[in-house]
């Protein structure tokens, strides 16, 4: 009986992990061909030399990570980070503050969350250019400004790196605010009281009490709308003009006119270390505050 | 904290305090005094408004009508951080993100004491609470238990004149619950610090309090000692909110010296002591408790005792007492407790389906307030 017994829960216990498998496959399959495979295909070109009309030659060298380290490149790289880091904090010093009132809003609150995604429901393309249209030189804002007597002629706006970051943060303010609201929306109230009535005032008790418990979501968020940023191409591309290029552009360009896939390939997995190291840090900050909710040290 | 009012003053005042929540009061016009030093209860189901009261008290609601004082100084304006009191939460209510010390130590910080005298006062209190040197601790390791001495603790660390506590040992197991009841008591008395507790277990408020308000539909019922609130409850709702009770009803028929006869809205006369309110003719409602009852065979009655005929429908063996429930002729069901003097072995005395009649002293009642 008891062999028997022993005999089923093998056959559950094995064919548990056949489930398993089961529901992870495609997804794993689906990741293995069309992300593992195109990435190392990507890193191993970036150690080929370029071939002439695009494309690579079997052939191995360090020449295109040299290049990256040109003087032009790194300014690129450093714009591209510059630009990517004032993106988040604005997104953060604009999105928290909204993520929360939504919140707080009450049966407001699945209202002013659709209008926050309803952005995605046209083409980040589409939106780009209607932004376009509102702030080249004849465009609303300033044909407006100038009615108004407001301005004499029209301010340049389109094409400078305050275009690039207006795009950008645009595009990511979802990516931050939805995260953050999640965060403040599971934050107990009682510890917000349990901090008042200890004598902590509104501001103390926000730095205190609100942010260190919505910590997980101001990180998520960041790293949603960093590393995206990092690697954006059409917003650069539309708003900024050839002379703010980013690395996405960069990316672009060595893929596209440039014709040199190496180089190309190269640029990319400088971009994906940085993403990388973001992530870390973002892991070690995470696992710090995990540690510290659970008495560690 | 701030000077020591003159012990005579109440503490906390309400007066004829309101608050609405739409068209529901939450609070309707209550007002009560409480006393220096006093273990005083707020107790009632849910919805009765005995949150809310605490609420107010704290600051996180303010009142629409009517004045609440703290130490003799009007507070309805005051935010929380601006009264001198503290709090211990349903939910304990602990900053999980902050170790024990970090917890206990969050409002001294507020109040920028010096970081030696910190450590030394987070230490006295966590001594207190029985959790020494427990400083280091994640909240996240902590049992039910001691996490609700930790929420005392980082109340009590600041030395407030008035400690509110919202039902605090709701989440804890029945006998930690009852070793919490006597050091909360222990510690209220030792510290000398008002506590106003908010339950809805009558048992708790029984056992710890000096004095118990009794709240209904955000109302105040009846105010008093545990010994007033369960031996002469002044309506039928604390009568039969804190323990068990049986209601009669009838017109008010004669007087006679000390005694009044009633007859009874179930058929049969019974006799109430007689009191000023009671006028000829009017409607009574009396409460009696099942241990104040007695059952007797039809024809043993004794005499002078008020004695109401019916057959028994249950008996239920409740380990100390037994009840026994009997449907009286007039259809309303009654509770007798018969303390359990051992039925193994014996035969037994009473049988469902047996006529009966249900007896009490004239003076084991309670005449209440509300119409009848």
């Amino acid at each position: 009986m008891t062999r028997l017994r022993a005999g089923a829960l093998t056959y559950l216990h094995t064919h548990r992990h056949a489930a398993a498998w089961s529901l992870l496959g495609p997804g794993m399959f689906w990741l293995t061909i069309f992300f593992l495979v195109p990435l190392l295909i990507v890193f191993a070109y970036s150690f080929m030399k370029r071939g002439l009309y695009g494309g690579i030659e079997l052939q191995f060298t360090l020449e295109s990570y040299r290049r990256f380290f040109d003087p032009l490149y790194l300014d690129i790289f450093k714009r591209t980070f510059v630009l990517s880091v004032l993106t988040t904090v604005i997104c953060l010093v604009i999105g928290y503050p909204m993520a929360y009132v939504i919140a707080g809003s009450g049966k407001w609150k699945d209202i002013l969350l659709f209008l926050v995604i309803l952005p995605f429901w046209t083409s980040l393309l589409v939106r780009t250019y209607a932004m376009i249209f509102l702030m080249r030189d004849t465009g609303l804002i300033n044909t407006w400004l100038m009615d108004l007597g407001v301005i004499p002629k029209p301010i340049t706006m389109l094409y400078t790196e305050p275009a690039v970051v207006v795009g950008l943060v645009y595009g990511s303010l979802p990516f931050m605010i939805l995260p953050v609201y999640a965060s403040i929306e599971k934050l107990d109230h009682s510890l917000l009281e349990a901090a008042e009535v200890l004598g902590a005032r509104p501001a103390v008790r926000f730095l205190k009490v609100t942010v260190p418990l919505t910590l997980p979501g101001i990180l998520a968020g960041c790293l949603l709308v960093f590393i995206p940023a990092l690697g954006s191409f059409l917003g650069p591309d539309l708003l900024g003009g050839a002379k703010h290029m980013m690395i996405g552009n960069l990316v672009q360009n060595q893929f596209g006119a440039a014709r040199n896939w190496p180089f190309g390939s190269a640029v990319s997995f400088m971009l994906m270390g940085v993403v990388l190291i973001s992530m870390l840090i973002y892991m070690r900050v995470q696992g710090r505050e995990a540690l510290g909710a659970m008495g560690g040290p | 904290m701030s000077t020591r009012s003159p012990s005579s003053e109440p503490v906390v005042q309400f007066k004829n305090v309101s608050k609405f929540f739409g068209e529901m009061a939450a609070v309707d016009d209550v007002s009560f005094d409480i006393r220096r030093g006093e273990f005083f209860s707020v107790l009632g189901p849910s919805g009765c408004g005995k949150t809310t009261t605490l609420r107010l008290l704290a600051g996180f609601e303010e009142p629409d009508l009517g004045d609440i004082s703290l130490l003799g100084q009007v507070v309805n304006q005051k935010r929380p951080y601006e009264r001198p009191l503290g709090m211990v939460f349903q939910n304990y209510a602990l900053f999980p993100h902050l170790n024990v010390g970090r917890n206990v130590s969050f409002g001294l910080e507020r109040r920028s004491t010096p970081r030696t005298e910190i450590g030394d006062r987070v230490r006295r209190a966590l001594e207190m609470v029985r959790l020494p040197g427990f400083e280091n601790r994640g909240v996240h390791q902590l049992s039910g238990g001691q996490r609700q001495r930790v929420a005392l603790a980082r109340a009590l660390v600041l030395e407030p004149e008035i400690l509110l506590l919202d039902e605090p040992l709701g989440a804890i197991d029945l006998k930690l619950r009852k070793e919490m009841q006597l050091e909360l008591k222990g510690l209220n008395k030792q510290l000398a610090i008002t506590f106003i507790y908010v339950t809805h277990d009558q048992e708790e408020a029984l056992t710890m309090s000096d004095r118990i308000a009794v709240m209904n539909g955000g109302k105040l019922d009846q105010l008093g000692s545990p010994a007033e609130i369960y031996e002469a409850p002044r309506s039928s709702f604390v009568a039969g909110f804190i323990g068990l009770s049986n209601f009669f009803e009838g017109d008010v028929r004669r007087r006679d010296g000390a005694w009044c006869t009633v007859a009874g809205s179930g058929g049969a006369d019974f006799r109430i002591p007689a009191t000023e309110r009671l006028r000829d003719g009017a409607g009574v409602k009396i409460a009696v408790r099942p241990e104040w009852l007695d059952v007797f065979l039809p024809d043993q009655v004794p005499a002078g005792e008020n004695a109401l005929q019916g057959v028994v429908r249950d008996l239920i063996y409740l380990g100390t007492t037994l009840h026994i429930l009997v449907t009286l002729d007039s259809g309303q069901d009654v509770t007798v407790a018969l303390r359990n003097e051992g039925t193994l072995g014996k035969p037994a005395i009473w049988k469902k389906g047996d006529r009966a009649a249900v007896t009490w002293m004239p003076e084991d009642c309670q005449v209440l307030e509300d119409p009848a």
